[in-house]
């Protein structure tokens, strides 16, 4: 097999990463990004991307904490190269707030994150509903930027890009040798995963240059995320929502929550609401699988589910994925050689 | 009672300011106005990034630390007042770069969240090998002053485009006490060898993704004079130059070299960035504040004079705690004139 074909079916962070990821582990490989939908209109683009983990109750914590360190040390890197601007990727610090005290003191992560520290007094007077805090410095990956930044370095690479509805798994074979199923949301038809679910997300993008700190209630629902030129004030989780419409009652209570902790929001203007569903599963999957159909045989890596944590595991889960596809392509060619013997 | 207050910085302005709200209530007849040669966006304030922060050492000067305590306090509790986008003030974290390790400063306590840089952080600061990273606050002169300006004008605060030539001009017209207020021209009203100028350039540029104010030190050359980024709310600052004793205002090609070459090596990022403006101004640079009462006489003329000036690099970080100093200097005056039994204000 002289240039595996492999199409990676998604246009997101994870699928682009992925297909960005397969061109550096395999460059013999002729690689093809398949999707409905392209940036600004994918799940990513809603995101904020701030580098802070959501934790996957079904995968093992050694394994969510590689993949972060990997996706940290990689946008490190690039935040701090003539590119950063480009790629949207940029250092904020802040601070994660707590009504209750959390449950762990020290979150999985707070050795890759920078400065990660409890928050002094004089910190949490600021925030006189909050009796406990973490400060730390973290990256956020900007999208669209980031997105273009990945489609732009692939474009580099050879890499085809098609907008292209993928109904099923099956419709790629013969034209392609694997496919890297990064479909998100889209995995549930594609692959027929009733484990993967919806969780509803809706954002504010508003004009407020001045607010330069993050600032996330560690219960996850009520955050302040400043980006290159919008601050995204969040947020929302509805399970098993697949509304794409923006709610006028949620969008005035993040509103409303946001102000609460930073009360100069209610000077922002120029607000923009967006509806996202993240990508769900108790764990992410990132996995082989050669599906077979009569006779017929279709390598397939998956690599989905990432839900409230996709920008965080992104490079992590994509490498993986990679290697998983490179090893797709020992197997075939393992057994199309012992298909000439 | 009519008061006069020479310069409309950040120092004028908020002198005037203390000395109506503290003041207005008590003395009916009291009369304030402010005099300048130039106004916002105009002054020097104008031009500072506007970040809070002290010079590295207070030479023992524990007067300006307290002031410069009083300014952070006074701001930090205007932080969630619905006048603190207008105001131009706003939290900011960032770093303070060192080649060797030096002491902690005599404001670590004041900042928020004050601590040193761990390895990781240094990785992204080739050249430095210790630093401090604390959250601090930004007034931006160029949102403050006209705040300062709307909130005088309402009091009925009167303000006149005029250079002023000598304290005896204003005396004679029947002003009772003059504050001065001037920065760095107040040697033209009263010699002053000690006050000189720190000049100082910057550039303007649009680096929207800079959320960190960086500021490097070089401890041979001395303050302001190694590379600093500020990002402020429409443009990031990127400065480090500070000239001791050079007047001029014009910007020099020379120092613009010298700022974008070792801001870009410093965050190379940068380079893309797009430049929207640049601009030189001299700090009015001076051993210590110039803070005390003066009584001028000349001839039957006679009046006193308040002094406010020298406040160098760092006059946005310490303006409030020397306004509220002036304000007691005019309630002493006050009491002595027999306008007032007690003076009034905060008992320290």
């Amino acid at each position: 097999m002289a240039s595996p074909k492999v199409a990676v079916v998604g246009a997101g962070v994870i699928g682009l990463s992925t297909a960005l990821c397969i061109t550096e582990t395999c460059p013999s490989c002729s690689v093809t990004v398949l999707s409905d939908q392209f940036s600004p209109n994918t799940t990513s683009d809603v995101a904020a991307g701030m580098l802070i983990p959501h934790t996957y109750p079904d995968t093992p914590i050694h394994r969510q904490k590689q993949w972060f360190k990997e996706t940290f040390s990689y946008l490190f890197a690039i935040s701090n190269s003539a590119e950063a601007s480009e790629a949207g990727i940029h250092l904020v610090s802040g601070w994660q707030v707590f009504k209750s005290p959390p449950k762990e003191e020290l979150p999985f992560w707070s050795d890759i994150v920078l400065g990660f520290r409890p928050m002094s007094e004089a910190e949490l007077q600021k925030f006189p509903q909050h009796r406990f805090g973490q400060a730390f410095t973290t990256l956020k990956c900007d999208c669209p930027p980031y997105l273009l930044w990945l489609e732009k370095r692939l474009k580099a690479t050879g890499t085809q890009m098609y907008i292209r509805k993928v109904a099923d798994l099956w419709e790629l074979h013969g034209e392609y040798d694997i496919v890297v199923n990064c479909a998100g949301m889209g995995a549930q038809q594609l692959a027929g995963d009733k484990q993967l679910f919806p969780v509803r997300g809706q954002v504010l993008k508003v004009h407020a240059p001045w607010v330069k700190l993050f600032i996330r209630d560690g219960d996850g629902l009520t955050y302040i995320y400043p980006g290159i030129h919008r601050v995204t004030l969040g947020g929302i989780r509805e399970k098993g929502s697949w509304s794409l419409s923006p709610d006028a009652g949620t969008t005035r209570d993040i509103f409303d929550r946001c102000c609460s902790l930073e009360p100069s929001l209610q000077g922002a203007q120029d607000i923009e609401v967006k509806v996202g569903l993240r990508p769900s599963r108790l764990c992410v999957r990132v996995q082989r699988e050669v599906l077979s159909q009569g006779g017929l045989k279709l390598p397939v890596v998956h690599n989905y589910g990432h839900g409230a944590g996709g920008f965080s595991v992104h490079r992590g889960t994509a490498n993986e994925a990679a290697h998983l596809v490179r090893e797709c392509i020992s197997a075939l060619q393992g057994s199309s050689s012992r298909a000439k013997l | 009672m009519r008061v006069a207050i020479i310069g409309a910085g950040v120092i004028g302005l908020s002198s005037a300011l203390c000395i109506h709200e503290q003041f207005h209530g008590l003395v009916p007849s009291l009369e304030l106005e402010v005099y300048a040669d130039h106004f916002t966006p105009h002054t020097t304030s104008d031009g500072a990034a506007g970040l809070w922060q002290p010079y590295l050492s207070d030479h023992g000067n524990l007067q300006e630390t307290l002031w410069n305590k009083e300014t952070f306090d006074y701001l930090l509790g205007q932080l969630h007042s619905p006048a603190a986008k207008e105001m131009g003030l706003f939290l900011l974290s960032g770093y303070n770069l060192f080649t060797e390790p030096v002491p902690d400063p005599s404001w670590k306590n004041i900042v928020l969240g004050f601590r040193n840089l761990t390895p990781k952080e240094l990785e992204l600061f080739p050249g430095y090998s210790y630093g401090w990273f604390n959250t601090a606050l930004m007034l931006e002169g160029r949102r403050y002053l006209p705040w300062l300006t709307n909130r005088l004008t309402q009091r009925g605060v009167k303000f006149f485009h005029k250079k002023v030539e000598s304290f005896q001009e204003l005396f004679s017209q029947g002003v009772d006490v003059v504050l001065n207020c001037s920065g760095i021209r107040a040697g033209h009203l009263q010699p002053d060898p000690e006050l000189q100028p720190g000049r100082g350039q910057i550039i303007k540029v649009l680096a929207p993704w800079v959320k960190h104010f960086i500021i490097t030190h070089d401890l041979k050359s001395g303050i302001y004079s190694s590379p600093y980024v500020i990002p402020g709310s429409e443009f990031t600052v990127l400065g480090g130059i500070y000239q001791h004793g050079n007047w001029s205002e014009e910007n020099s090609a020379k120092d613009h070299k010298s700022i974008w070459d070792s801001c870009c090596r410093l965050l190379p990022a940068l380079q893309k960035a797009k430049i929207v403006g640049e601009w030189s101004g001299l700090r009015p640079a001076r051993p210590s504040v110039r803070l005390e009462r003066e009584s001028i006489r000349l001839g039957n003329l006679q009046g006193e004079v308040i002094h406010n000036y020298g406040h160098g690099g760092f006059g946005i970080t310490i303006h409030w705690g020397c306004a509220m100093a002036a304000a007691r200097l005019f309630g002493s005056i006050l009491q002595e004139k027999k306008h007032l039994a007690t003076p009034p204000g905060p008992r320290l």
